[in-house]
Protein backbone atom coordinates (compact mmCIF):
# COMPACT_ATOMS: atom_id res chain seq x y z
CA UNK A 1 0.00 0.00 0.00
CA UNK A 2 1.21 3.50 -0.81
CA UNK A 3 2.21 5.77 2.08
CA UNK A 4 -0.18 8.49 3.19
CA UNK A 5 2.46 11.08 2.33
CA UNK A 6 4.96 10.30 -0.41
CA UNK A 7 7.80 12.67 -1.11
CA UNK A 8 9.91 11.95 -4.18
CA UNK A 9 13.17 13.64 -5.06
CA UNK A 10 11.88 16.94 -3.72
CA UNK A 11 13.81 20.15 -4.42
CA UNK A 12 12.94 23.65 -3.31
CA UNK A 13 14.95 26.79 -4.08
CA UNK A 14 14.27 30.10 -2.35
CA UNK A 15 14.89 33.08 -4.56
CA UNK A 16 16.11 36.27 -2.90
CA UNK A 17 13.93 38.94 -4.49
CA UNK A 18 16.57 41.64 -4.33
CA UNK A 19 19.65 39.80 -5.51
CA UNK A 20 17.94 37.07 -7.51
CA UNK A 21 20.19 34.60 -5.69
CA UNK A 22 18.92 31.06 -5.21
CA UNK A 23 19.28 29.13 -1.97
CA UNK A 24 18.49 25.44 -1.92
CA UNK A 25 16.24 24.75 1.08
CA UNK A 26 15.20 21.20 0.16
CA UNK A 27 17.73 19.10 -1.68
CA UNK A 28 16.53 15.89 -3.39
CA UNK A 29 14.56 14.68 -0.40
CA UNK A 30 12.71 11.35 -0.44
CA UNK A 31 10.44 10.12 2.36
CA UNK A 32 7.23 8.29 3.05
CA UNK A 33 4.91 8.77 6.02
CA UNK A 34 2.53 5.89 6.66
CA UNK A 35 -1.03 6.45 7.80
CA UNK A 36 -1.52 6.35 11.58
CA UNK A 37 2.18 6.87 12.36
CA UNK A 38 3.70 9.42 14.77
CA UNK A 39 6.84 10.92 13.24
CA UNK A 40 9.09 13.52 14.84
CA UNK A 41 11.25 15.72 12.61
CA UNK A 42 14.48 17.05 14.12
CA UNK A 43 17.18 19.26 12.65
CA UNK A 44 19.07 22.45 13.34
CA UNK A 45 17.67 25.89 12.48
CA UNK A 46 17.71 26.29 8.72
CA UNK A 47 17.85 22.55 7.96
CA UNK A 48 14.62 22.73 5.98
CA UNK A 49 12.07 21.30 8.46
CA UNK A 50 9.53 24.11 8.23
CA UNK A 51 9.94 24.40 4.48
CA UNK A 52 9.14 20.71 4.16
CA UNK A 53 6.02 21.16 6.31
CA UNK A 54 4.88 24.07 4.18
CA UNK A 55 5.32 21.99 1.04
CA UNK A 56 3.20 19.18 2.47
CA UNK A 57 0.54 21.76 3.39
CA UNK A 58 0.69 23.32 -0.10
CA UNK A 59 1.86 26.67 1.21
CA UNK A 60 4.75 26.30 -1.26
CA UNK A 61 5.17 24.26 -4.41
CA UNK A 62 8.17 22.13 -5.36
CA UNK A 63 10.91 23.49 -7.60
CA UNK A 64 11.37 19.87 -8.71
CA UNK A 65 10.16 16.47 -7.54
CA UNK A 66 6.77 15.81 -5.99
CA UNK A 67 4.77 15.61 -2.76
CA UNK A 68 1.75 13.32 -2.78
CA UNK A 69 -0.76 13.48 0.08
CA UNK A 70 -3.28 10.63 0.13
CA UNK A 71 -2.61 10.05 -3.56
CA UNK A 72 -3.07 13.72 -4.50
CA UNK A 73 -0.26 15.74 -6.03
CA UNK A 74 0.32 19.07 -4.22
CA UNK A 75 1.27 20.64 -7.56
CA UNK A 76 -2.25 20.01 -8.83
CA UNK A 77 -4.25 23.13 -7.90
CA UNK A 78 -7.49 21.20 -8.03
CA UNK A 79 -6.49 19.32 -4.87
CA UNK A 80 -5.11 22.19 -2.76
CA UNK A 81 -8.10 22.43 -0.43
CA UNK A 82 -8.64 18.68 -0.23
CA UNK A 83 -4.99 18.24 0.78
CA UNK A 84 -5.17 20.95 3.43
CA UNK A 85 -8.30 19.32 4.80
CA UNK A 86 -6.67 15.88 4.87
CA UNK A 87 -3.48 17.22 6.40
CA UNK A 88 -4.00 20.15 8.78
CA UNK A 89 -1.22 22.27 10.23
CA UNK A 90 -0.60 23.77 13.68
CA UNK A 91 2.00 26.53 13.91
CA UNK A 92 4.43 27.65 16.61
CA UNK A 93 2.58 30.79 17.60
CA UNK A 94 -1.17 30.29 18.11
CA UNK A 95 -1.70 34.05 17.86
CA UNK A 96 -0.82 33.82 14.17
CA UNK A 97 -3.34 31.07 13.58
CA UNK A 98 -6.44 32.11 15.51
CA UNK A 99 -8.91 34.21 13.51
CA UNK A 100 -11.90 34.97 15.77
CA UNK A 101 -12.25 36.54 19.19
CA UNK A 102 -14.47 33.82 20.70
CA UNK A 103 -13.26 30.25 21.17
CA UNK A 104 -16.13 28.40 19.47
CA UNK A 105 -16.26 30.84 16.52
CA UNK A 106 -12.61 30.21 15.92
CA UNK A 107 -12.98 26.43 15.92
CA UNK A 108 -16.04 26.77 13.61
CA UNK A 109 -14.13 28.86 11.08
CA UNK A 110 -12.80 25.92 9.03
CA UNK A 111 -16.03 23.88 8.87
CA UNK A 112 -18.00 27.05 8.02
CA UNK A 113 -15.70 27.63 5.07
CA UNK A 114 -16.49 24.13 3.87
CA UNK A 115 -20.13 25.26 3.66
CA UNK A 116 -21.43 22.74 6.19
CA UNK A 117 -24.88 22.67 7.79
CA UNK A 118 -25.03 24.61 11.08
CA UNK A 119 -26.03 21.49 13.02
CA UNK A 120 -23.02 19.59 11.67
CA UNK A 121 -20.74 22.52 12.48
CA UNK A 122 -22.00 22.67 16.05
CA UNK A 123 -21.38 18.97 16.48
CA UNK A 124 -17.86 19.18 15.06
CA UNK A 125 -16.94 22.17 17.23
CA UNK A 126 -18.21 20.42 20.33
CA UNK A 127 -16.25 17.26 19.59
CA UNK A 128 -13.09 19.13 18.66
CA UNK A 129 -13.20 21.18 21.88
CA UNK A 130 -13.77 18.00 23.88
CA UNK A 131 -10.76 16.39 22.15
CA UNK A 132 -8.49 19.16 23.47
CA UNK A 133 -10.33 19.32 26.83
CA UNK A 134 -11.47 22.91 26.30
CA UNK A 135 -15.24 22.34 26.19
CA UNK A 136 -15.77 24.56 29.25
CA UNK A 137 -14.14 27.50 27.49
CA UNK A 138 -16.33 27.58 24.36
CA UNK A 139 -17.83 31.00 25.09
CA UNK A 140 -14.58 32.55 26.35
CA UNK A 141 -12.69 35.30 24.57
CA UNK A 142 -9.38 34.07 23.15
CA UNK A 143 -7.40 36.89 24.75
CA UNK A 144 -8.39 35.56 28.16
CA UNK A 145 -6.64 32.25 27.54
CA UNK A 146 -3.06 31.25 28.33
CA UNK A 147 -0.58 30.35 25.58
CA UNK A 148 -1.12 26.62 26.13
CA UNK A 149 -4.90 27.02 26.03
CA UNK A 150 -4.68 29.05 22.81
CA UNK A 151 -2.53 26.36 21.25
CA UNK A 152 -5.17 23.79 22.24
CA UNK A 153 -7.81 25.92 20.48
CA UNK A 154 -5.60 26.07 17.38
CA UNK A 155 -5.41 22.25 17.52
CA UNK A 156 -9.21 22.06 17.96
CA UNK A 157 -9.55 24.22 14.83
CA UNK A 158 -7.49 21.63 12.97
CA UNK A 159 -9.37 18.68 14.50
CA UNK A 160 -12.74 20.18 13.48
CA UNK A 161 -11.71 19.73 9.85
CA UNK A 162 -11.57 15.96 10.47
CA UNK A 163 -8.04 15.67 9.10
CA UNK A 164 -6.33 12.31 8.76
CA UNK A 165 -2.97 13.92 9.47
CA UNK A 166 -1.87 16.90 11.57
CA UNK A 167 1.49 18.60 11.09
CA UNK A 168 2.72 20.35 14.22
CA UNK A 169 5.48 22.91 13.58
CA UNK A 170 7.19 23.50 16.97
CA UNK A 171 3.85 23.75 18.76
CA UNK A 172 5.39 24.03 22.24
CA UNK A 173 8.25 26.49 21.59
CA UNK A 174 6.42 29.40 23.18
CA UNK A 175 4.62 27.57 25.98
CA UNK A 176 5.21 27.33 29.71
CA UNK A 177 5.92 23.86 31.20
CA UNK A 178 2.26 23.14 31.94
CA UNK A 179 1.22 24.27 28.44
CA UNK A 180 3.84 21.97 26.96
CA UNK A 181 2.67 18.99 28.99
CA UNK A 182 -0.94 19.60 27.91
CA UNK A 183 -0.20 19.99 24.22
CA UNK A 184 2.01 16.87 24.14
CA UNK A 185 -0.66 14.89 25.92
CA UNK A 186 -3.19 15.95 23.27
CA UNK A 187 -0.85 15.04 20.41
CA UNK A 188 -0.36 11.59 21.93
CA UNK A 189 -4.10 11.12 22.29
CA UNK A 190 -4.86 12.25 18.73
CA UNK A 191 -2.26 9.76 17.52
CA UNK A 192 -3.81 6.97 19.59
CA UNK A 193 -7.14 7.79 17.93
CA UNK A 194 -5.60 7.06 14.56
CA UNK A 195 -4.59 10.52 13.32
CA UNK A 196 -1.21 10.59 11.58
CA UNK A 197 0.96 13.03 13.54
CA UNK A 198 4.08 14.80 12.34
CA UNK A 199 5.85 16.81 15.04
CA UNK A 200 8.63 19.24 14.19
CA UNK A 201 10.52 20.06 17.37
CA UNK A 202 13.79 21.17 18.94
CA UNK A 203 13.05 19.23 22.13
CA UNK A 204 14.64 15.78 22.15
CA UNK A 205 12.33 14.67 24.98
CA UNK A 206 9.34 15.35 22.72
CA UNK A 207 10.86 13.46 19.80
CA UNK A 208 11.41 10.46 22.11
CA UNK A 209 7.60 10.09 22.31
CA UNK A 210 7.27 9.44 18.56
CA UNK A 211 7.52 6.02 16.94
CA UNK A 212 9.87 7.30 14.24
CA UNK A 213 12.36 10.16 14.01
CA UNK A 214 13.57 11.84 10.83
CA UNK A 215 16.64 14.04 11.21
CA UNK A 216 17.13 16.73 8.58
CA UNK A 217 20.29 18.58 7.60
CA UNK A 218 21.00 20.76 4.57
CA UNK A 219 17.56 20.15 3.13
CA UNK A 220 17.67 16.39 3.17
CA UNK A 221 17.02 13.50 5.54
CA UNK A 222 20.23 12.23 7.09
CA UNK A 223 18.89 9.91 9.79
CA UNK A 224 15.71 7.84 9.88
CA UNK A 225 14.83 5.41 12.64
CA UNK A 226 13.08 4.71 15.93
CA UNK A 227 13.98 6.96 18.90
CA UNK A 228 16.17 4.11 20.21
CA UNK A 229 18.05 3.83 16.95
CA UNK A 230 18.53 7.59 16.63
CA UNK A 231 19.43 8.40 20.22
CA UNK A 232 22.12 5.72 20.52
CA UNK A 233 24.28 7.90 18.23
CA UNK A 234 25.12 10.90 20.43
CA UNK A 235 28.24 11.92 18.46
CA UNK A 236 26.41 11.95 15.15
CA UNK A 237 23.56 13.99 16.68
CA UNK A 238 25.97 16.53 18.11
CA UNK A 239 27.58 16.95 14.69
CA UNK A 240 24.11 17.77 13.38
CA UNK A 241 23.55 20.50 15.99
CA UNK A 242 21.35 18.25 18.12
CA UNK A 243 21.73 16.44 21.43
CA UNK A 244 20.37 13.34 23.16
CA UNK A 245 17.49 13.38 25.67
CA UNK A 246 18.44 13.70 29.33
CA UNK A 247 17.60 10.04 30.05
CA UNK A 248 20.06 8.84 27.37
CA UNK A 249 22.82 11.06 28.76
CA UNK A 250 22.15 10.04 32.37
CA UNK A 251 22.03 6.33 31.45
CA UNK A 252 25.44 6.68 29.78
CA UNK A 253 26.86 8.43 32.86
CA UNK A 254 25.43 5.72 35.14
CA UNK A 255 26.90 2.97 32.96
CA UNK A 256 30.25 4.74 33.28
CA UNK A 257 29.78 4.46 37.05
CA UNK A 258 29.45 0.70 36.65
CA UNK A 259 25.69 0.24 36.64
CA UNK A 260 24.74 -2.46 34.11
CA UNK A 261 21.76 -0.61 32.65
CA UNK A 262 20.24 -2.12 29.51
CA UNK A 263 20.79 -0.35 26.17
CA UNK A 264 17.98 1.51 24.46
CA UNK A 265 16.79 3.72 27.34
CA UNK A 266 15.38 6.98 25.90
CA UNK A 267 12.78 8.25 28.37
CA UNK A 268 12.94 9.17 32.08
CA UNK A 269 10.28 6.51 32.73
CA UNK A 270 12.46 3.78 31.18
CA UNK A 271 15.51 4.95 33.13
CA UNK A 272 13.56 5.04 36.39
CA UNK A 273 12.25 1.54 35.71
CA UNK A 274 15.76 0.31 34.90
CA UNK A 275 17.15 1.70 38.15
CA UNK A 276 14.28 0.41 40.26
CA UNK A 277 15.05 -3.20 39.38
CA UNK A 278 17.75 -2.92 42.03
CA UNK A 279 15.49 -1.45 44.63
CA UNK B 1 21.35 48.37 46.82
CA UNK B 2 21.80 47.73 43.09
CA UNK B 3 18.27 46.61 42.11
CA UNK B 4 15.56 46.96 44.66
CA UNK B 5 11.90 46.22 43.96
CA UNK B 6 9.67 47.24 46.85
CA UNK B 7 5.98 46.49 47.36
CA UNK B 8 5.21 46.75 43.66
CA UNK B 9 1.50 46.54 42.77
CA UNK B 10 -0.35 47.02 39.52
CA UNK B 11 -4.00 46.63 38.62
CA UNK B 12 -5.29 46.53 35.06
CA UNK B 13 -8.68 48.06 34.17
CA UNK B 14 -9.17 49.55 37.61
CA UNK B 15 -12.83 50.07 38.52
CA UNK B 16 -14.05 48.12 35.51
CA UNK B 17 -15.70 44.70 35.57
CA UNK B 18 -12.59 42.99 34.21
CA UNK B 19 -10.33 44.54 36.86
CA UNK B 20 -7.30 42.27 37.38
CA UNK B 21 -4.54 42.62 39.90
CA UNK B 22 -1.48 41.72 37.83
CA UNK B 23 1.10 42.47 40.53
CA UNK B 24 0.46 42.30 44.25
CA UNK B 25 3.06 43.58 46.69
CA UNK B 26 6.13 42.20 44.89
CA UNK B 27 9.44 42.80 46.67
CA UNK B 28 12.93 41.45 45.98
CA UNK B 29 16.54 42.61 45.81
CA UNK B 30 19.25 41.66 43.33
CA UNK B 31 22.88 42.34 44.24
CA UNK B 32 25.35 43.83 41.79
CA UNK B 33 26.73 41.20 39.44
CA UNK B 34 24.01 38.68 40.25
CA UNK B 35 22.15 36.62 37.66
CA UNK B 36 18.42 36.40 38.37
CA UNK B 37 15.95 34.11 36.61
CA UNK B 38 12.22 34.82 36.70
CA UNK B 39 9.86 31.90 36.15
CA UNK B 40 6.08 31.69 36.15
CA UNK B 41 3.32 30.36 33.90
CA UNK B 42 1.61 32.55 31.32
CA UNK B 43 -0.47 35.13 33.17
CA UNK B 44 1.51 34.89 36.41
CA UNK B 45 2.51 38.55 36.28
CA UNK B 46 5.99 38.01 34.81
CA UNK B 47 5.44 40.21 31.76
CA UNK B 48 3.82 42.96 33.79
CA UNK B 49 6.83 42.91 36.10
CA UNK B 50 9.18 43.18 33.11
CA UNK B 51 7.25 46.14 31.74
CA UNK B 52 7.70 47.89 35.08
CA UNK B 53 11.42 47.14 35.16
CA UNK B 54 11.72 48.62 31.68
CA UNK B 55 9.73 51.72 32.62
CA UNK B 56 6.93 50.93 30.16
CA UNK B 57 4.33 50.71 32.94
CA UNK B 58 4.02 52.68 36.17
CA UNK B 59 2.92 50.88 39.34
CA UNK B 60 -0.14 51.75 41.45
CA UNK B 61 2.11 51.40 44.48
CA UNK B 62 5.69 50.53 45.30
CA UNK B 63 9.00 51.38 43.69
CA UNK B 64 11.93 50.10 41.63
CA UNK B 65 15.39 51.51 42.28
CA UNK B 66 18.53 50.73 40.32
CA UNK B 67 21.85 52.12 41.48
CA UNK B 68 20.01 54.88 43.30
CA UNK B 69 17.80 55.92 40.37
CA UNK B 70 14.12 55.47 41.14
CA UNK B 71 12.79 54.35 37.77
CA UNK B 72 9.20 54.31 38.97
CA UNK B 73 9.41 58.04 39.81
CA UNK B 74 7.52 60.01 37.11
CA UNK B 75 10.22 62.70 37.37
CA UNK B 76 12.97 60.32 36.22
CA UNK B 77 13.61 61.08 32.52
CA UNK B 78 12.81 58.20 30.16
CA UNK B 79 16.22 58.45 28.56
CA UNK B 80 17.78 57.74 31.96
CA UNK B 81 15.70 54.54 32.21
CA UNK B 82 16.62 53.51 28.65
CA UNK B 83 20.30 54.04 29.43
CA UNK B 84 20.24 51.95 32.59
CA UNK B 85 17.97 49.13 31.57
CA UNK B 86 18.31 47.04 28.43
CA UNK B 87 15.46 44.74 27.47
CA UNK B 88 15.90 42.02 24.86
CA UNK B 89 12.38 41.09 23.78
CA UNK B 90 11.18 37.65 22.69
CA UNK B 91 12.24 36.86 19.12
CA UNK B 92 14.32 40.06 19.00
CA UNK B 93 15.58 39.21 15.49
CA UNK B 94 12.26 40.48 14.14
CA UNK B 95 13.19 43.95 15.33
CA UNK B 96 16.38 44.30 13.31
CA UNK B 97 15.81 46.95 10.66
CA UNK B 98 19.03 48.70 9.59
CA UNK B 99 20.90 47.94 6.38
CA UNK B 100 24.02 46.64 8.07
CA UNK B 101 24.74 44.80 11.30
CA UNK B 102 26.94 47.64 12.60
CA UNK B 103 24.30 50.29 11.93
CA UNK B 104 21.70 48.20 13.72
CA UNK B 105 23.87 47.82 16.82
CA UNK B 106 24.78 51.54 16.69
CA UNK B 107 21.15 52.70 16.69
CA UNK B 108 20.72 52.79 20.48
CA UNK B 109 24.02 54.44 21.49
CA UNK B 110 23.62 56.99 18.66
CA UNK B 111 20.32 58.03 20.23
CA UNK B 112 22.22 58.60 23.47
CA UNK B 113 24.39 61.10 21.56
CA UNK B 114 27.47 58.91 21.19
CA UNK B 115 29.30 59.28 17.89
CA UNK B 116 32.59 58.89 16.02
CA UNK B 117 35.32 56.62 17.34
CA UNK B 118 33.54 56.09 20.67
CA UNK B 119 30.49 54.78 18.81
CA UNK B 120 32.54 52.41 16.63
CA UNK B 121 34.29 51.09 19.72
CA UNK B 122 31.04 50.41 21.52
CA UNK B 123 29.55 48.64 18.53
CA UNK B 124 32.61 46.47 17.96
CA UNK B 125 32.89 45.63 21.64
CA UNK B 126 29.21 44.67 21.82
CA UNK B 127 29.45 42.47 18.73
CA UNK B 128 32.60 40.74 20.03
CA UNK B 129 30.93 40.04 23.36
CA UNK B 130 28.18 38.17 21.54
CA UNK B 131 30.77 36.14 19.67
CA UNK B 132 30.42 37.95 16.33
CA UNK B 133 33.39 39.38 14.47
CA UNK B 134 32.70 43.03 13.53
CA UNK B 135 35.27 42.90 10.70
CA UNK B 136 33.64 40.05 8.84
CA UNK B 137 30.00 40.60 9.77
CA UNK B 138 29.67 44.33 10.46
CA UNK B 139 28.92 45.38 6.90
CA UNK B 140 26.57 42.52 6.13
CA UNK B 141 22.82 42.90 6.03
CA UNK B 142 21.34 41.43 9.23
CA UNK B 143 18.90 39.54 7.00
CA UNK B 144 21.71 37.45 5.50
CA UNK B 145 22.50 35.91 8.88
CA UNK B 146 21.22 32.71 10.48
CA UNK B 147 18.51 32.82 13.14
CA UNK B 148 20.99 32.38 16.00
CA UNK B 149 23.31 35.09 14.61
CA UNK B 150 20.44 37.56 14.15
CA UNK B 151 19.49 37.04 17.75
CA UNK B 152 23.05 37.83 18.82
CA UNK B 153 23.00 41.04 16.78
CA UNK B 154 19.81 42.05 18.59
CA UNK B 155 21.46 41.34 21.95
CA UNK B 156 24.54 43.33 20.87
CA UNK B 157 22.23 46.28 20.11
CA UNK B 158 21.07 46.26 23.71
CA UNK B 159 24.58 45.66 25.09
CA UNK B 160 25.90 48.68 23.19
CA UNK B 161 23.77 50.84 25.49
CA UNK B 162 25.94 49.60 28.39
CA UNK B 163 22.95 48.92 30.61
CA UNK B 164 23.28 48.39 34.38
CA UNK B 165 20.55 45.82 34.08
CA UNK B 166 20.04 43.56 31.08
CA UNK B 167 16.76 41.67 30.80
CA UNK B 168 16.39 38.75 28.37
CA UNK B 169 12.87 37.50 27.70
CA UNK B 170 12.95 33.86 26.50
CA UNK B 171 16.22 34.33 24.59
CA UNK B 172 16.53 30.68 23.51
CA UNK B 173 12.94 30.08 22.31
CA UNK B 174 12.88 28.39 18.91
CA UNK B 175 16.64 27.72 18.73
CA UNK B 176 18.06 24.26 18.03
CA UNK B 177 19.98 22.58 20.88
CA UNK B 178 23.41 23.67 19.68
CA UNK B 179 22.40 27.27 19.02
CA UNK B 180 20.71 27.27 22.42
CA UNK B 181 23.84 26.06 24.22
CA UNK B 182 25.97 28.61 22.37
CA UNK B 183 23.66 31.49 23.16
CA UNK B 184 23.54 30.53 26.84
CA UNK B 185 27.36 30.48 26.90
CA UNK B 186 27.39 33.91 25.26
CA UNK B 187 24.93 35.26 27.83
CA UNK B 188 27.03 33.81 30.66
CA UNK B 189 30.17 35.40 29.25
CA UNK B 190 28.53 38.80 28.78
CA UNK B 191 27.27 38.69 32.35
CA UNK B 192 30.74 37.86 33.67
CA UNK B 193 32.61 40.42 31.58
CA UNK B 194 30.19 43.32 31.96
CA UNK B 195 29.60 42.55 35.63
CA UNK B 196 26.09 43.94 35.38
CA UNK B 197 22.85 42.49 36.65
CA UNK B 198 21.25 40.04 34.25
CA UNK B 199 17.63 38.92 34.41
CA UNK B 200 16.58 35.88 32.40
CA UNK B 201 12.90 35.14 31.90
CA UNK B 202 12.47 31.55 30.82
CA UNK B 203 10.13 28.58 30.63
CA UNK B 204 13.12 26.27 30.38
CA UNK B 205 13.97 25.04 33.87
CA UNK B 206 17.23 23.45 32.72
CA UNK B 207 18.45 26.81 31.40
CA UNK B 208 17.42 28.48 34.66
CA UNK B 209 19.22 25.87 36.77
CA UNK B 210 22.37 26.29 34.70
CA UNK B 211 22.52 30.08 34.57
CA UNK B 212 20.96 31.68 37.62
CA UNK B 213 22.33 32.68 41.02
CA UNK B 214 18.80 33.41 42.23
CA UNK B 215 15.35 32.41 41.03
CA UNK B 216 12.16 34.43 41.48
CA UNK B 217 8.93 32.47 41.09
CA UNK B 218 5.79 34.41 40.16
CA UNK B 219 2.23 33.16 40.59
CA UNK B 220 -1.01 35.14 40.42
CA UNK B 221 0.84 38.42 40.56
CA UNK B 222 2.82 37.49 43.65
CA UNK B 223 6.45 36.61 44.24
CA UNK B 224 5.86 33.19 45.80
CA UNK B 225 9.45 31.93 46.00
CA UNK B 226 12.85 33.60 45.91
CA UNK B 227 16.10 31.74 46.42
CA UNK B 228 18.96 29.84 44.84
CA UNK B 229 18.11 27.31 42.09
CA UNK B 230 18.79 24.52 44.59
CA UNK B 231 16.37 25.96 47.12
CA UNK B 232 13.65 26.68 44.57
CA UNK B 233 13.87 23.44 42.58
CA UNK B 234 13.83 21.31 45.72
CA UNK B 235 10.19 22.44 46.07
CA UNK B 236 9.08 20.48 43.01
CA UNK B 237 5.58 19.71 44.16
CA UNK B 238 4.72 23.37 44.76
CA UNK B 239 6.21 24.32 41.39
CA UNK B 240 4.09 21.75 39.58
CA UNK B 241 1.07 22.96 41.51
CA UNK B 242 1.47 26.40 39.92
CA UNK B 243 1.94 25.13 36.37
CA UNK B 244 5.73 25.04 36.36
CA UNK B 245 8.19 22.19 36.39
CA UNK B 246 11.65 21.20 37.54
CA UNK B 247 14.87 20.62 35.58
CA UNK B 248 15.18 17.17 33.97
CA UNK B 249 17.71 15.96 36.55
CA UNK B 250 15.38 16.93 39.39
CA UNK B 251 12.46 15.17 37.70
CA UNK B 252 14.53 11.97 37.48
CA UNK B 253 15.59 12.14 41.14
CA UNK B 254 12.06 12.86 42.32
CA UNK B 255 10.77 9.91 40.30
CA UNK B 256 13.35 7.64 41.92
CA UNK B 257 12.52 8.93 45.39
CA UNK B 258 8.84 8.16 44.79
CA UNK B 259 9.96 4.56 44.16
CA UNK B 260 11.70 4.39 47.50
CA UNK B 261 15.14 5.93 47.00
CA UNK B 262 16.32 8.72 49.31
CA UNK B 263 18.34 10.91 47.00
CA UNK B 264 18.98 14.62 47.60
CA UNK B 265 16.46 16.56 45.46
CA UNK B 266 18.57 19.71 45.26
CA UNK B 267 21.20 18.15 42.96
CA UNK B 268 21.12 20.01 39.63
CA UNK B 269 24.38 18.93 38.04
CA UNK B 270 24.09 15.81 35.88
CA UNK B 271 27.39 14.27 36.95
CA UNK B 272 26.76 14.90 40.65
CA UNK B 273 23.33 13.35 40.26
CA UNK B 274 24.82 10.33 38.45
CA UNK B 275 27.33 9.85 41.28
CA UNK B 276 24.63 10.04 43.93
CA UNK B 277 22.38 7.61 42.07
CA UNK B 278 25.25 5.18 41.40
CA UNK B 279 26.25 5.28 45.07
CA UNK B 280 22.68 4.59 46.17
CA UNK B 281 22.23 1.71 43.73
CA UNK B 282 25.74 0.23 43.73
CA UNK B 283 25.60 -2.15 46.72
CA UNK B 284 22.64 -4.00 45.28
CA UNK B 285 23.33 -5.15 41.70
CA UNK B 286 23.50 -8.80 40.78
CA UNK B 287 22.15 -9.74 44.19
CA UNK B 288 18.51 -10.36 43.43
CA UNK B 289 16.36 -10.88 46.50
CA UNK B 290 19.33 -10.48 48.82
CA UNK B 291 18.41 -11.59 52.31
CA UNK B 292 19.73 -8.71 54.36
CA UNK B 293 20.02 -9.35 58.05
CA UNK B 294 17.29 -7.61 59.97
CA UNK B 295 18.25 -5.30 62.75
CA UNK B 296 16.72 -5.62 66.16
Amino acid sequence: MADFIEIKDLVFDYINEETGEETRAIDHLCAGISEGSFTAVLGRNGSGKSTLAKMINVLMLPTAGSVMVDGMDTADEEHTWEIRQACAMVFQNPDNQLVSSIVEDDVAFGPENLGMEPAEIRQRVEKALAAVRMGKYRRKALHQLSGGQKQRIAIAGAVAMHPRCILFDEPTAMLDPQGRREVLEIIRRLHSEGITCILITHYMEEAALADRILVMDHGTICMDGTPREIFCQPERLRSLGLEVPLAVDMAARLRAHGLPLPEGIVTIEELTEGLCRWK
Amino acid sequence: MPLEVKHLSHTYAKGEPEETQALADVSFTVEDGEFLAIIGHTGSGKSTLLQHLDGLLRPDAGSITIHGTVITDPKTPKVEIRRRIGLVFQYPEYQLFEETVSEDVAFGPKNLGIEGEALTQRVDHALRLTGLDPDTIGDKSPFELSGGQKRRVAIAGVLAMKPDLMILDEPTAGLDPQARQELLSVIGRIHKEEGNITILVSHNMDDVARMADKVLVMDQGRAVMFGTPREVFSRGEELEGIGLGVPGVTALIRGLNRKGYHLPEELLDREQAAEAIAAAVQPMPNVPDAQGQRKG
